[in-house]
């Protein structure tokens, strides 16, 4: 009899034990998205500085290998817009039809070139697509704007200092009549360092 | 005997094993469970929504005022090479160039929240894509400096004179600017030295001694 009952208890935990089983499958969720590159790498490809496109070379290009992708909004884009550009505001990029739409451009021939208001505007849709897995995508490094009915673009040196700033200073220093030092108080900033978390072993299924 | 009570007697008897392979084949199944990408960091639909916010930037009046006001809780750091950063950088910032960003000695800047981090470049862009990658990881207190040092260039250092049909508010932002870049090295604009007053001479009139009004 005893025997019996233990056997009854095991199968019942059996059969629980393969339920939750079961249920983990069932509700298992694959996220419709999702970064194929690492910060790592992206890091690298910033550092590179390869995915930017100046005005010149984007013109001497043949307009058959590209695709031209509007990242402003929809409302900016029908003001005016290059010419068959493709509007995806950043916002939108996940909504079906714009998915349907990138996909079919992922890693085809044709570089995607992405622009914007400015280069900033333009560099979080690259940043996404990138991370994404998009390895043809560029930016145009050009501001555009919408003044006097015209929709116009011109050229943008990105990370380009305007005016030498350590002489400018000094300028300003010298040519002033009292100098008056501000007493740099430069309290040293101490951050804590954090204990790394251990991460759970990667990989696996 | 008949054949079902000979199963039914097997499997009492091998329960124990039964049940244990079973158990050994779900695990087995795990190996064949369709590979699926890992993904670092943050959801992509996440960052979408954190990367089209403008809530990171801070504009350079901004940053002027938490300066001057000595707010204990900013942390700048300078996103451009070290050869510009030691030719000129912001008040007390720190530099990290941006190929440096997820070193071990660094990360430890970025990813904390005692500071609320300032990035700044020469413009917007390197200290942006700093801030995605930020963004992606999860770090949390990322700020840009918006327009970077020529935005801050022209606006604190040499901000434009408005002109006169500007609101009142204009008038108040460059006095604010200009007071702002005395702090910042600018120099107060010359004030004539006060010359040590001279003396001046007043000469006294001596009363003439008026001749003795008579009387009547």
């Amino acid at each position: 009899m005893k025997e019996l009952e233990k056997t009854k208890r095991i199968s019942i935990s059996a059969v629980l034990f393969l339920l939750i089983i079961l249920i983990g499958v069932v509700t298992f969720k694959k996220p419709k998205y999702v970064f194929e590159k690492d910060t790592a790498t992206t890091l690298q490809k910033i550092i590179e500085k390869d995915h930017f496109l100046s005005l010149e070379d984007f013109n001497s290009i043949d307009p058959a290998q590209y695709i031209l992708l509007d990242v402003r909004s929809n409302f900016e884009y029908a003001k005016g817009h290059l010419k068959d550009a493709i509007n995806i505001s950043t916002h939108q990029t996940f909504s079906d039809s714009s998915t349907k739409l990138l996909k079919s451009l992922k890693n085809g021939d044709k570089t995607i070139i992405v622009y914007g208001e400015n280069p900033d505007n333009a560099d979080s849709a690259w940043m996404l697509l990138y991370q994404l897995g998009y390895e043809n995508v560029k930016i145009l490094s050009a501001e555009t704007k919408y003044t006097d009915g015209k929709f116009k673009i011109k050229n943008y040196d990105l990370e380009k200092p305007s005016v030498n700033y350590a002489q400018v200073m000094q300028k300003a220093q010298s040519s002033s009549g009292n100098k008056n030092e501000i007493k740099k108080s430069t309290p040293k900033k101490v951050i804590p360092k954090l204990k790394k978390k251990k991460r759970v072993a990667e990989g696996g299924c | 005997m008949s054949k079902r009570y000979k199963t039914k007697k097997f499997i009492v008897k091998r329960e124990y094993q039964i049940l244990a392979f079973i158990l050994v084949f779900i695990a087995a199944g795990l190996v064949l469970l369709p590979k699926y990408k890992k993904n670092e960091g943050i959801m992509p639909e996440l960052f979408v929504k954190n990367a089209i916010s403008s809530e990171r930037y801070i504009s350079t009046d901004q940053l002027a005022d938490k300066i001057i006001n000595q707010d204990p809780s900013v942390l700048l750091i300078d996103m451009r090479s070290e050869k510009e950063f030691n030719e000129f950088s912001l008040p007390n910032a720190i530099n990290i160039p941006l190929k440096n960003l997820l070193d071990d000695d660094y990360i430890g800047y970025i990813d904390q929240d005692i500071y609320d981090v300032i990035l700044f470049s020469n413009d917007s862009f390197y200290a942006d894509q700093a801030w995605m990658l930020g963004n992606r990881l999860g770090f949390k207190n990322l700020y840009v400096l918006k327009g970077g040092l020529n935005e801050w260039f022209n606006t604190i250092i040499n901000p434009k004179y408005p002109d006169e049909t500007m609101p009142r508010e204009a008038f108040k932002l460059y006095d604010f600017r200009k007071a702002a870049g005395i702090y910042f090295g600018v120099g107060a604009p010359k004030t004539e030295k006060k010359a040590a007053p001279t003396k001046k001479v007043i000469t006294v009139k001596k009363k003439k001694k008026r001749a003795a009004e008579g009387g009547c």
